[in-house]
């Protein structure tokens, strides 16, 4: 499925705007604007109520790990919110057994949509989620600048030769003029990076589900809120290496490619194919990597469970561009169309 | 984060490696710029366990900002060595973790390019840029 239709389909008409979505779940809002109301009169309503809850420490996407963090400290909830991170993934899981937790954590901060199975788990414990799309993003695969200079593109066949262990020599990789071993690095099982790469890439065997990167020898697998960086950080000085990450993981010294899609037919890429990412390739989507960021919160089907304060409080200020604006810079994410002045 | 140009030091040989009852050897590594020269058993665990999470909870470092700490995975022989010194039951959940047969040398790396990291990492890995810290029992 090309990605536009991939987003139309999941994003439910929120990528030119920002205004929160249910996903999963009886749909009984009667339009954009009643949710909206919904949800102001939630916030407005809780954001009051004294902080009665132990100190949250929540899970989440490690892509969003920096950005959720200056949102805490922006909005001076350090001494009551604290972000682990571990991968969106994590912060689902969590959101999932929101009723039964304690502490209780109703907003998760993911790089990736969550999908059937989530919501279904979701539906059994009278949950669905709440989708706000707080900015985009994209995925990048990246070498080093000086050590690849011919490569310059990648079609989404290749990625998966390299990832899948099948191409291991860049003498292999169609553009390369090296000769060596491939340096292989990937995010882990539970980040939504991964996930958007993987899922877009297609082929990959992804059992067991939390250490699938054993079936690929070939790998080198970072774990942990700084693997952006620390992918970074190698690409750009590792003169064989190659990797993916969000755009912050893009720095002096590595080069993202321009990708082309071609898993689906004609499984053919010619030169116009291969788009590099931009403000306007991410919006348009006409990057094949291009990805919505989103701070979900799960509220209840058939009740008014829902994210409390200072969770509520994160989820608001994520909501404000004045809040919000200098952090999607500040950690190169793009913004949502009209959402940043 | 600051990072520098590319490397081209040679790795260096470590002579003055941890050894651990378990037979593995480890070493404790930061940045050539952070000036920590030996740090207590106490504040590794802090580090590792995830409670210490910046430099200002290091006296001995005199540095502030949040620390990048990387290690390897739990089955390594420099982990356990490493874990069985300082008597650290659990590592923490922010802990950097790589895994793969190039995870050394990568650790090695992000803590050269990177003044706020810190690692466990096999002594042989370590490459210029990289520098060694004490145990101080």
């Amino acid at each position: 499925m090309h990605v536009g239709a991939y987003f139309a389909r999941r994003a439910r008409g929120s990528w030119s705007n920002s205004a929160p979505s249910v996903v999963g779940g009886p749909i009984t809002f009667k339009g954009e604007g009643m949710k909206i109301t919904r949800l102001i009169a939630l916030l407005c309503l809780l954001g009051g109520v004294a902080n009665a809850q132990p100190h949250n420490n929540l899970q989440g996407s490690d892509t969003l790990a920096f950005y959720t963090r200056a949102l805490i400290n922006a909005l001076g909830l350090g001494g009551q919110l604290t972000y682990a991170g571990g991968g969106s993934a994590l912060g689902i899981r969590a959101a999932i057994t929101a009723r039964t937790d304690d502490p209780s954590q109703r907003v998760n901060p993911s790089s990736r949509f969550v999908n059937d199975t989530e919501i279904a788990q979701a539906a059994a414990n009278d949950l669905r989620f709440v989708d706000y799309v707080l900015g985009l993003d994209a995925v990048v695969i990246h070498v080093n600048n000086a050590g690849n200079p011919a490569l310059t593109r990648m079609a989404f066949s290749d990625a998966r030769q390299i990832w899948q262990c099948n191409e291991t020599n860049w003498s292999q990789v169609p553009g390369s003029d090296r000769t060596d071993s491939i340096l292989v690095l990937a995010r882990d099982e539970f980040s939504g990076t991964t996930d958007n790469f993987v899922s877009r890439i297609g082929g990959f065997n992804q059992t067991p589900p939390d250490s699938w990167w054993n079936n690929y020898p070939c790998v080198n697998v970072c774990r942990g809120d700084g693997c952006t960086q620390i992918i970074g950080v190698t690409t750009a000085n590792i003169a064989n290496a190659v990797g993916y990450t969000g755009l912050p993981g893009l720095m002096s010294g590595n080069r993202d490619l321009a990708l082309c899609n071609d898993t689906n037919p004609p499984r053919t890429c010619t030169d116009p194919d291969y788009v590099f990412q931009s403000i306007d390739t991410i919006r348009d989507t006409s990057y094949p990597l291009a990805r919505q960021l989103h701070m979900y919160h799960v509220e209840g089907i058939s009740d008014s469970f829902g994210p409390l304060t200072p969770q509520s409080d994160l989820l608001a200020g994520a909501m404000n561009p004045t809040v919000a604006c200098p952090i999607l810079q500040a950690n190169d994410f793009v913004p949502v169309a009209g959402f940043c002045p | 984060m600051k990072f520098i140009p590319a490397l081209t030091a040679a790795i260096l040989i470590s002579s003055t490696a941890f050894a651990s009852e378990s037979g593995g050897t480890f070493a404790v590594i930061v940045n050539q710029g952070n000036h920590t020269e030996e740090v207590g058993p106490g504040t590794l665990r802090g580090i590792f366990g995830g409670t210490i999470t910046d430099w200002s909870g290091v006296e001995e470092s005199g540095m502030t900002g949040p620390i990048l700490a990387l290690r390897l995975v739990d089955s390594h022989p420099v982990t356990q060595a490493f874990a069985t010194r300082i008597q650290l039951a659990q590592f923490g959940n922010s802990i950097n973790v790589i895994r793969g047969s190039a995870a050394p040398m990568i650790i090695a790396i992000v803590i050269a390019m990177n003044s706020r990291a810190i690692g466990v990492d096999d002594p042989a890995a370590l490459i210029a840029g990289d520098r060694r810290v004490e145990i101080d029992d």
